[in-house]
């Protein structure tokens, strides 16, 4: 990664590196809004920053001209126009730069994804004054851009999302929330420093990967317990004391009569996802047919545990145990 | 989702803005070849026909063909590129093939400023005031469209749009004022495109001869304003001096050039004199002479007065002008030149006899001058001479056959005839073209005078008086003065001569609603046309900045401008204090409240102790401060809904804690 990233560097030439040098400068010293402990981020006057945007420039230009040719005629009425553009513009920067002032901008933890997905950061915008803020634009390096419009007094949920590209935690970091609004002719931007993540699974590798070599199924140590809760074993007649969830009430509809669903358990054999039972690939390559493997064996509600070179997560089963374990995955440390 | 800053267009906003254009467009019409005008129209409804049906939308090849056809025409129309006309119409073709392309949201800013810079062009063809007013409508327009762009979802209001379209207007006017008033005009232009405006300017001529006034009795056509700043004088003595007419050939009479050149000579001063001073608002007229209150003793800077009381201007009028200018009445003027007699004496070759038999008939011994100009007046007014505006042709001896044929005619057959009398019988004599009266406008109070009240009189000079005006057209009988069709329906605004009538009360109306028209187009030109380098100066210095230059000019706008746009920031920032946080700012207050009740709130006190000690020493307040305790609290930390907002602070409003103590009873008054 870092190796790609250097050659990159070297191949643009300097003229990148400088104008990459430039921004990171203005980036460092630029005033962003930090968002308090609820991790809301209320933007301040002083916090905005405004500057013409491209249709602006032309605006402006276009007003010249028409200056220049007003004054040349002694054309009073065209000069009056064009004063008038001119105030109607300026009246604009004022009104974009307004319509930023006092938006509270919250942005909360994106739910996990898999890594090429694309996570999705919520987003709550609200003015707790009665004011319209219209064509608010929440973008970001990492993120993409998305809009919104707050009538009066109405909060607006909007999801920020992001394409998840290396696993571990995505965090969109500072993103810029802007605004052209009314005239197009200003952008208004403040940064927002936030602190939300989501957590970037590996990809999963393409379906159909059987583990290559026996990959471990082991007698459950503890022996066959009987009566346990993971297989099925078959039906018997209800007996007082069973539990609601064993009775078996679709035969009960079917007028059966009252039957509880055995389960013979937990002697499965185990299951282990070893790292160090898989062939010597890269580690995320490694990661990717754990991904796989953990993904596949949650879906058979398979009972399994997962064995990495940092940990070792004991075998499971369910949905808690399967985001454990990719967490566990996502989490990995980058070998390099 | 929503709309990003380079999105494709809807069709609404599509047709919204070819509309648009259309009507910006469409008063051009009236100036453009009717071909580049037909192709343009074409183009135009070619596109909203494409908004509701896209397949006849032309492809990429087409509009290309269609944009070397447009540039063809043009060409073909104009033989060039550059200029007024052909500029124009080439932006307004390329504007109409844009909006065959548009796309993106880029492509609508694009076309936007195109539009308004074809607006702003449009005033090189005409300025009046109605089109002014309909481009700015459409040029708001243009700006609700783009802000509707600019949202991330179009506006569901209409209405709301255009209100807030009409509050940044108005918002953007007082830094267009600010321009406007102060921006540094050119004293002249930079480059030049040519564009024309002399040609069809009608008024009056330097030169005179049967028929060259009464064409221009007809035009209702505006030819100067003029508001008096000291009183008015009478009606009657309104005449407006022009060029001043000595030569003749018997049938046309022309200026004396070597006249003008010298300077004017010493006046003596009346018993009687009025001074009046006014200002007047000259529409062009592509010459160089200006039109006075008979007769002009001085003019503000930039014309000069010649010995024969014309006022010359040192640049053609070609452009509205203002001037500043002071006659001066019943003075007498001082004796003749030399050459000034030869030419008030001069006669062309011939004189009929009968025309001499007249003459003589005046000229018994013993009758001074006077009594010879009398006795000519009387003969006008004895003998069946009627006043008309369709009088009959004349020969090759106008005067004569004037005199003793048709014995009708207007203003400028009296005034040669009067003229070339007196210089048979030895008078000195010349005429005078120029205005007779005008309207008085009581909404603007001002003097509207028209091309129809256009006149030529006669002056002869007198030994011991001067120059004397004689107006042999008044002398004729009221009975023979024939009143045109034409002028019967301009009522009221007939010329002074003629308006004999009672008009009636609804061609009274009609009369008032064209004065008050008269009244926003004479405040248009003085306030916003007329604006020019010179009205500028008058105004800095009116306001005490004249001392100014350009570059303190330009300081000042500068300033102005940044200081207006401050003003607004700052009242935005104080606002944004006051509005921060409605729930902080209503807990403050109800702490003031309960302060001045001598429970104060500690710095360390959050509101769960604060309220808990004051309810304990005013068990009376406690069912309140626990309402309000909750509200604050779910505002402030919870998830406080817009209704607990409104119920919060009606309680903190109403919350009176009073002094008293009432055991048992609420605090609620």
């Amino acid at each position: 990664m870092i190796e790609v990233n250097r050659i990159t560097r070297a191949s643009t030439g300097s003229a990148a590196t400088a104008k990459r040098r430039v921004q990171d400068f203005f980036q460092k010293r630029a005033r962003s809004v930090s968002t308090d402990a609820a991790g809301r981020a209320q933007i301040g006057p002083r916090q905005i920053y405004i500057l013409p945007t491209g249709y602006g420039v032309l605006y402006g230009a276009a007003l010249f001209l028409m200056l220049i040719g007003a004054l040349n005629y002694e054309n009073n009425i065209g000069l009056l126009f064009t004063f008038l553009f001119a105030g109607i513009g300026l009246a604009g920067m004022l009104h974009t730069w307004r319509n930023l002032v006092g938006l509270v901008v919250e942005m909360r933890d994106g739910a996990p994804v898999f890594c090429g997905q694309k996570a999705s950061f919520p987003l709550l915008l609200r003015d707790p004054r009665p004011r319209e803020h219209a064509g608010v634009r929440v973008t970001g390096p990492r993120l993409e851009a998305c809009a919104e419009d707050l009538p009066v007094n109405q909060p607006r949920a909007m999801a920020a999302r992001a394409r998840a590209e290396v696993r571990g935690i995505l965090k969109p970091g500072r993103f810029r929330i802007e605004t052209r609004y009314p005239l197009g002719l200003f952008r208004a931007w403040s940064y927002v420093e936030s602190d939300v993540g989501a957590l970037v699974y590996p990809r999963p590798a393409a379906p159909g990967q059987k583990p290559s070599e026996s990959p471990g199924y082991r007698p459950n140590p503890s022996g066959d317990r009987g009566i346990g809760a993971d297989d099925f074993a078959g039906p018997r007649p209800y007996r007082p004391g069973d539990p609601p969830r064993r009775v078996d009430w679709k035969a009960y509809a079917r007028e059966r009569g009252l039957v509880s669903k055995q389960f013979g358990g937990d002697r499965a054999e185990e299951l282990w996802f070893d790292w160090w039972q898989l062939p010597p690939l890269d580690p995320e390559t490694r990661l990717s047919l754990l991904c796989r493997y953990v993904l596949d064996a949650a879906r058979l509600n398979l009972h399994f545990g997962l064995r990495l070179p940092n940990l070792t997560l004991a075998p499971q089963q369910g949905e808690r145990h399967k985001h454990r374990c990719l967490t566990a995955l996502a989490l990995f440390p980058e070998t390099s | 989702m929503s709309r990003l800053p380079d999105s494709r267009l809807a069709r609404e906003h599509i047709g919204w803005l070819s509309a648009l254009v259309l009507l910006i467009a469409a008063p051009l019409s009236r100036h453009l070849d009717p071909m580049i005008t037909g192709y343009i129209g074409g183009l135009l409804l070619l596109r909203l026909a494409a908004v509701r049906w896209p397949q006849v939308k032309p492809g990429r090849w087409l509009l290309l063909v269609l944009t070397l056809l447009g540039t063809a025409l043009v060409l073909i129309s104009y033989h060039t590129l550059a200029g007024r006309d052909a500029g124009v119409a080439l932006l307004t073709s390329m504007l109409a093939l844009k909006l065959l392309e548009l796309r993106r949201t880029r492509d609508l800013y694009v076309t936007m400023v195109l539009a308004l810079f074809l607006s702003v062009s449009q005033f090189l063809f005409d300025q009046s005031l109605g089109l002014a007013v309909y481009l700015l409508v459409m040029t708001l327009g243009l700006f609700a469209l783009v802000m509707d762009i600019s949202r991330a979802r179009p506006a569901s209001a209409r209405l709301g749009l255009l209100r807030q379209t009409l509050m940044i207007s108005l918002q953007g006017l007082p830094v267009a004022l600010i321009l406007f008033l102060l921006f540094p005009r050119l004293s002249g232009p930079l480059w030049d495109l040519g564009l024309g405006g002399r040609q069809g300017v009608s008024g009056i001529q330097d030169w005179l001869e049967p028929g060259s006034i009464s064409g221009l009795i007809r035009s209702q056509a505006v030819a100067f304003r003029v508001s008096f700043q000291s009183e008015r004088p009478d009606t009657a003595e309104l005449y407006w001096r022009g060029p001043a007419i000595w030569q003749t050939d018997g049938v046309r009479w022309t200026r004396a050039p070597r006249v003008e050149r010298l300077e004017p000579a010493e006046t003596a001063p009346a018993t009687e004199e009025r001074r009046y001073r006014y200002e007047v608002t000259l529409e062009p007229t592509g010459r160089h002479w200006l039109f006075a209150l008979d007769r002009p003793s001085w003019v503000e800077q930039g014309a000069r007065i010649t010995r024969d009381y014309q006022v010359l201007a040192r640049q053609r009028v070609d452009e509205r002008r203002r001037f500043r200018a002071e006659s001066v009445l019943g003075r007498r003027t001082a004796d003749l030149s030399p050459l000034e007699k030869t030419l008030a004496l001069q006669l062309p070759a011939e004189i009929s006899p009968r025309v001499r038999r007249l003459v003589e008939t005046w000229q018994d011994s013993g009758r001074s001058p006077r009594q010879t100009v009398a006795l000519a007046l009387a003969h006008f007014y004895r003998e069946p001479f009627h006043y008309t505006l369709d009088p009959p042709r004349l020969g090759a001896d106008p005067i004569d056959g004037f005199l003793f044929e048709t014995r009708r005619g207007f203003c400028e057959h009296y005034a040669t005839a009067l003229a070339l009398l007196m210089r048979v019988a030895g008078i000195p004599s010349r005429i005078v073209v120029g205005y007779l009266g005008g309207e008085f406008n009581p909404l603007g109070d001002y003097l509207i005078v028209r091309q129809s009240d256009a006149h030529a009189w006669t002056e002869v000079w007198l030994p011991g008086e001067g120059w004397v005006r004689v107006d042999p057209t008044a002398a004729i009988h009221p009975d023979r003065v024939e009143l045109p069709d034409e002028l019967d329906a301009l009522g009221g605004g007939a010329p002074l001569r003629f308006r004999l009538f009672d008009p009636g009360p609804l061609r009274d109306l009609l009369h008032g609603l064209s004065l008050l028209g008269d009244t926003l187009n004479a405040t248009w030109n003085r306030w916003v046309l007329g604006f020019g380098q010179q009205r500028q100066r008058q105004f800095l210095s009116g306001v005490g900045l004249g001392s100014l230059g350009e570059f303190d000019l330009v300081l000042l706008m500068t300033g102005g401008c940044l200081a207006l746009l401050g003003l607004s920031a700052v009242a935005s920032l104080l606002r944004w204090h006051r509005e921060r946080d409605p729930v902080v700012r209503l807990y403050g207050s109800f702490c003031r409240r309960m302060a001045r009740v001598g429970l104060q709130r500690d710095a360390w006190e959050g509101p769960r102790t604060f309220m808990q000690r004051i309810g304990q020493q005013r068990p009376d307040l406690a069912a309140e401060l626990t309402t309000i305790e909750q509200l604050y609290l779910r505002l402030r930390y919870g998830a406080g809904s817009q209704t607990d907002l409104r119920v919060f602070r009606q309680r903190v409003r109403r919350f009176r804690p009073g002094g008293r103590f009432r055991p048992g009873g609420g605090a609620r008054t």
